[in-house]
């Protein structure tokens, strides 16, 4: 499979998908990003970074059912594979560890 | 739909593409409460779909550094688009290579892509988009061969292949109290009127059964237009009474007001009223009305045209059997229920099409051009192609080079058009809203822009296919040494073009100048008086103030004498419809000389009522007997004047008519006193036909034109007569003074649009065919100096020189005449129901427009050919 480690940018889409849970999709992992990062998430990068995830592997993706709502237009739902909770999962704990210690210079910001 | 389709080609999967919409969808409805617009969407689907595009495209480079051959053929087709859209990067920094190439070759295409997309904005507004009404495909008018009385609206009422049918009729009135009276048109329509367009009202409610009653209170419906004009939008103004008079009241209580959003039937209403039904005379079936109402109707759900038709046809004959010379036979043979936009905008279709097909000949003839640009561009590109291949490009990545480069010219081109047809739409849209129904809403929608994409990639497809499969052609270059030289291929190809690009010229300057013709022939056709310095005033004199006869008539009479002493002036006369205007009476009658055989219908004919200075003032002349006279009052014996055709139609000659009596059917009868010469009272087109004329004085009606002959200036006595109307009654309406020449011009309107927009495009064809041929030549002989030389060193004397080049460049411009007035012969049938008095094979048209054509293209090739016989040999050769 592709690369071995993840982009800041995948790492926090992976990041969204995880946390909207059985209710990720474009619009919704958007909104997520949008709320959590406090800044606008161009959708081109979006749907292109969700599309490459889902080619390496990491994120699975099915239709949902169609809704009155949005014209009709059913929701494409996205969820990590096994995979990418590991990488994820990798790549979380190399972060909390280089933390570790370290603490204080996230409350001063 | 274009959204759509951008992002299913950029992602290449539908159900992703249709999520991702869904997901813009959702955004738009959160943030603003609606659902977005189609352009919206397009523009914010268009940077996603650009990012899938530009990711796709270096996939190749960041994800799989394997080689394109070792790919399933499914990603194969993939890493094609990339290659594409690389390109088509590369492409972009064409203009920085060849600044004048690309500068001319895309304001060739933007003049082709802006026309096309200009003349489809119309076409697509006028005939393709649906009527702003609810299910509006299922509106049809229902035509049993005539127009309707009440009682036949009833019987129709009970079809059962509509679920709602009304009827409608104009209805004209005149508003006072709200400054200067207002002339209005609007709607008498039965009950169902409403429910069939499926509008209700922004306030009070609209005609319920009770307003249709014999004696119920009058009321009216108003247009939102004249709500905000007359009465400042003011909502208190339902339940209130209003000084709308008409023939029948002189107030209405106002019952509704109707939505911005509801566009009447007729753009020119303003109001509604409901048609009312007395018992005794309405009933279903009943013929005891004016027939005077046609009929729109829904179609019940699951039924079809055909299905409507038919029965439309039964209730026809049926009504026919009870009153057939109401509903004649013939007239049966026309019943049918057709959409209500066809019915609308039937006329304009075929006009429209046949510019769209103009338009698309000029779209042609730049792509020819452009072609013809790129095959020169070709012979220096081939070194730079050689380079790429030995570097190991393949063929294909050739191909898709010169593609690619196309498609960014086409676009850029296309791009351009675009703005053309932006910026000429505020024209179009003044130019039409008086002569094509439907154009005031004119503008540039989500099916333009698509229209305009696609007629770019046809242009890019159409002018970048020929130089492409030249310049690839490897093996002629091979033969040709790679010497700088026009290969035999290439100068066919360029021959080609030339043909295709005159043919196409042709068949458009011999389609405008058919249609030149037809409209001078047209306008030269006497009117039968003289229009010079006529300016005609419409006075109603409404109100009870003009009640009385004699009130009216001293009105006028007062009126007359004033506008008579006016300075400038030199005859004033009056008659109820103006010549080349809208309305028209008529009568059926029997004369004395011939007693109706039983069972035959009366002849028909044109009713006018004049006052006795008419035929003087027009300059209309007295063929036998008299004019009318002042003498002719109420009292004295009933008279009237009759035209030629009048009196043709019963007499062999003219003289003999005079002395006998005519009767209508309404049982009114009158003396013939004189027969004046025919007018064209209805327009150009057709000649006179049968008409009476009775005096004012005799008939006097309430609203006449007032036409005065100025001395010099028909307008400012326009004005004068309004300020003389108003000066005597304030409360008199008077419409817009119109010159009797305005007044026809307007009558062929509609031709006249027609030839100068195809007379526009013809000339724009014929200059870039022009240029075509200019261009063509030119490079010809750059190319060929060298063998221009070598002749000449052998001896060849100049003039030879000339000859031959010139028959060179002549002979498929010659073949494209040739072929062009074949097709425009062919293509000329399409117009021949818009000819008048012009044949579509017309002769002389025929011949004088491809030899026109010849001569242009003579002195586009002159220029060059001169200049080959001017090369000096020796030094050209010297350069080799």
């Amino acid at each position: 499979m592709g690369s071995k480690s993840l982009g800041e940018f995948e790492q926090i889409v992976l990041l969204a998908v995880l946390r909207r849970g059985d209710n990720a999709y474009g619009a919704s992992v958007r909104k997520e990003l949008r709320a959590r990062t406090d800044r606008t998430i161009a959708r081109g990068a979006l749907y292109v970074t969700l599309e490459r995830l889902e080619r390496k592997g990491l994120l699975t993706s099915k239709m949902g059912a169609a809704t009155p709502e949005r014209g009709g237009k059913a929701k494409r739902y996205y969820g990590l594979s096994a995979e990418g909770l590991t990488l994820l999962r990798q790549s979380g704990r190399d972060l909390m560890s280089l933390w570790q210690g370290y603490e204080s210079v996230l409350d001063e910001a | 739909m274009i959204a759509e389709l951008l992002l299913r080609i950029a992602i290449g999967d539908l159900e992703r593409a249709h999520a991702l919409i869904g997901d813009l969808e959702e955004d738009a409805y959160e943030t603003s409460g609606r659902t977005p617009s189609g352009t919206w969407l397009v523009l914010k689907a268009s940077p996603i779909a650009a990012r899938f595009l530009l990711d796709r495209a270096l996939r190749p480079i960041t994800e799989r550094p394997r080689t394109s051959r070792a790919l399933p053929a499914d990603e194969r087709r993939i890493s094609m688009i990339a290659m594409l859209w690389q390109e088509m990067g590369n492409a972009l920094r064409l203009p920085m290579r060849a600044p004048a190439f690309v500068a001319a070759a895309a304001a060739t295409i933007a003049l082709g892509v802006g026309a096309n997309t200009a003349i489809f904005s119309i076409v697509n507004t006028v005939l393709l988009e649906p009527l702003p009404y609810e299910e509006a495909s299922r509106l049809v008018r229902v035509w049993p061969g005539e127009t309707m009385t009440k009682g036949w609206i009833m019987t129709f009422e009970e079809a059962v292949s509509f679920e709602a049918l009304a009827g409608y009729g104009g209805a004209s009135a005149t508003l006072t109290g709200v400054g200067r009276p207002l002339e209005l048109d609007g709607g008498d329509v039965t009950r169902e009127y409403f429910g069939v367009m499926r509008a209700a009202p922004l306030h009070g409610r609209t005609f319920a059964d009770s307003d249709h009653a014999h004696g119920a209170d009058p009321v009216v419906v108003l247009s939102h237009s004249l709500w905000v004009r007359a009465f400042d939008a003011d909502a208190g103004i339902v339940g209130q009474l209003v000084s709308l008079a008409d023939d029948d009241f002189a107030e209405r209580r106002v019952i509704g007001v109707m939505p911005a959003s509801h566009q009447p039937l007729d753009s020119a209403w303003d109001f509604w009223v409901p048609v009312r039904l007395n018992p005794k005379y309405d009933y279903p079936g009943s013929q005891m009305s004016c027939s005077c109402w046609n009929l729109i109707a829904r179609l019940d759900s699951g039924v079809g045209l055909e299905a409507a038709s038919a029965e439309t046809r039964v209730i026809g004959e049926q009504i026919h059997t009870d009153a057939p010379d109401r509903l004649a036979e013939a007239a049966l043979l026309r019943a049918s229920a057709v959409p209500f936009l066809d019915d609308m905008v039937g006329d304009q279709q075929l006009p429209l099409l046949l510019l769209l097909g103009a338009v698309s000949l000029v779209l042609l003839i730049a792509c020819t051009n452009v072609a013809n640009l790129l095959l020169a561009r070709g012979e220096h590109r081939r070194r730079e192609l050689a380079i790429r291949a030995a570097l190991g490009a393949s063929q294909r990545r050739l191909a898709i080079q010169l593609l690619a480069e196309s498609i960014t010219l086409g676009l850029a081109g296309g791009a351009l058009g675009l703005l053309l047809a932006q910026a000429s739409i505020g024209y179009f849209r003044a130019a039409l809203a008086a002569v094509v129904p439907r154009t005031t809403a004119l503008q540039l929608d989500q099916r333009t822009l698509l229209f305009a994409l696609v007629a770019s990639l046809t242009a890019s497809v159409l002018f970048g296919v020929v130089p492409a499969l030249r310049v690839l052609d490897r093996g002629s270059a091979r033969r040709e040494g790679g010497r700088h030289g026009a290969t035999r291929g290439q100068q066919r190809a360029n021959r080609i073009l030339v043909a295709v690009e005159v043919a196409s010229a042709v068949v458009l300057l011999v389609g405008a100048s058919l249609m030149l013709r037809s409209l001078q022939e047209l306008t030269s056709v006497d009117p039968g008086f003289e229009p010079g310095n006529l300016v005609a005033v419409r006075v109603n004199a409404v109100g009870d103030r003009y009640s009385d006869p004699a009130a009216l008539q001293a009105f006028y009479e007062e009126l007359q004498a004033k506008s008579d002493a006016l300075p400038g002036v030199t005859a004033v006369a009056s008659i109820q419809d103006l010549p080349f205007g809208d309305g028209h009476w008529g009568w059926n009658y029997t004369i004395d000389s011939e007693p109706l055989p039983a069972g035959a219908s009366m002849p028909g004919a044109g009713f006018r009522v004049v006052s006795s200075s008419y035929f003087p003032t027009l300059g209309v002349p007295i063929l036998a007997g008299r004019n009318l006279r002042e003498s002719d009052i109420h009292g004295a014996e009933e008279v009237a004047v009759v035209n030629d055709a009048f009196a043709r139609r019963h007499f062999d000659t003219i003289e003999q008519i005079v002395g006998h009596t005519v009767t209508l059917n309404t049982g009114a009868s009158f003396r013939v006193v004189g027969v004046v010469q025919g007018v064209r009272h209805t327009g150009f087109r057709s000649d006179p036909v049968p008409e009476m004329y009775r005096p004012l004085s005799q008939f006097p009606t309430r609203s006449r034109f007032l036409i005065a002959r100025a001395e010099v200036n028909a307008a400012s006595v326009g004005d004068d007569l309004q300020a003389l109307v108003w000066d005597m009654d304030p409360d008199v309406p008077v419409r817009d003074p119109q010159t009797m020449t305005s007044v026809m011009r307007g009558s062929v309107a509609e031709s006249r649009l027609f030839t100068e927009l195809l007379g526009s495009f013809a000339a724009l064809g014929a200059i870039l065919a022009g240029i075509g041929v200019y261009g063509v030549v030119a490079y010809t002989v750059s190319r060929r100096q060298r063998a221009i030389a070598i002749r000449m060193a052998l001896g060849a004397p100049a003039a030879n020189v000339l000859r031959h080049t010139l028959r060179e460049a002549l002979s498929p411009v010659a073949i494209g005449a040739i072929l062009g007035t074949l097709g425009a012969i062919g293509a000329s049938q399409l117009l021949s129901s818009l000819l008048f008095g012009v044949s579509p094979r017309d002769p002389l048209t025929l011949v004088v427009v491809p030899v026109f054509l010849l001569v242009v293209a003579t002195l586009a090739a002159a220029l060059p050919a001169t200049r080959a016989a001017r090369v000096d040999p020796v030094s050209t050769l010297r350069q080799e």
